[in-house]
């Protein structure tokens, strides 16, 4: 997306939020869509909600999630991600794996409301 | 509303060169932006959280529901309360490692404002963009209180821990359709570690 044209302010904002790491761009979307939801039902709705004004930075989110999902993380990353960051108790299942498990239902969450959008 | 094309999705270029990858700008989508940036203005908002929540309800807008002062905090049977969360009980959809509440309504509305206030910029650039701000931000004093689950990270069984906290979590966003754009408190709650 070119956004030369935008002010100066909006494109430094931006160019720093693509600029994070992949893990940083997860957390993103797991504190602003996750944290504070009691359904799948409503992570959806809200990401529907930015995805009809722009999808930009949800694609962010999805590639970085993608990224974290596909290569290898420090022992307890996943899990931290999910019941600390997501703030989503997994009692069933406390490990890396089950983690994974949340993570990848959240990243296809996402990539449906994106292929909606 | 045009939707943004697919081809080299992902990608930006800031205005720094080398955008020869970069997909052809959705002129609709890019006069969208600049017309919600000059609509938000340089003047912050200010919100009452209270009124914010009754206005916004259909469209998210849920801090008094699940954060509200008014909340009991400590477990009662067949009662919504701040400790069930942490056990998905009557009142809640699931259970969460951290459930906190503000600790009143005052505390509650010059927080939330002061933070808009002080970062009406940032604010302004998000939504302007895509309709949605969140953040973390320490207000350095006790705002609210709460529990979390000492079992969490395979620490053990599920069990609440009392704790109070100067964090707080929140979400901003625009009404969608809304011309001239109108922002609001989706949520914002303290945010304790754990």
């Amino acid at each position: 997306m070119d956004t030369s044209g935008l002010p100066e302010s909006l494109r430094g904002r931006i160019a720093e939020r693509v600029a994070l790491p992949p893990i940083e761009k997860v957390r993103a979307l797991l504190h602003g869509y996750v944290a504070d939801a009691e359904s799948f039902d409503e992570i959806r709705a809200e990401l529907r909600r930015t995805a009809r004004t722009n999808d930009f930075h949800l694609r962010q989110y999805l590639d970085a999630l993608d990224t974290v999902l596909a290569e290898p993380q420090p022992p307890g990353t996943l899990l931290q991600l999910v019941e600390g960051d997501a703030n989503w108790g997994i009692d069933h299942d406390q490990t890396d794996s089950g983690a994974a498990v949340f993570l990848r239902e959240v990243a296809e969450a996402l990539r449906s409301v994106i292929a909606e959008s | 509303m045009a939707r943004q094309g697919r081809a080299g999705a992902g990608q930006v270029d800031a205005g720094n060169g080398g955008g020869q990858h970069a997909p052809t700008p959705d002129e609709s989508r890019f006069q969208e932006i600049l017309r919600r940036h000059g609509q938000l203005g340089d003047e912050p908002p200010k919100f009452n959280i209270a009124a914010n929540d009754d206005a916004h309800g259909a469209d998210g807008a849920h801090t008094i529901d699940r954060h509200g002062p008014q909340l009991p905090l400590p477990r009662q049977p067949g009662v919504k309360t701040v400790e069930g969360r942490i056990f998905g009980e009557t009142g809640w959809g699931k259970a969460e490692s951290r459930s906190y509440k503000w600790t009143d309504p005052s505390t509650m509305n010059r927080e939330v404002n002061r933070y808009v206030q002080q970062n009406w910029q940032t604010i302004r650039d998000d939504l302007a963009f895509d309709g949605f701000h969140e953040n973390l931000f320490n207000a350095g004093h006790r705002v609210g209180q709460g529990y979390y689950n000492r079992g969490m990270y395979g620490a053990g069984p599920r069990q609440s821990e009392y704790g109070e906290t100067s964090l707080v979590r929140i979400r901003i966003r625009v009404v969608e359709g809304s011309d001239p754009a109108v922002p609001f408190i989706v949520t914002a709650f303290p945010a304790g570690l754990g």
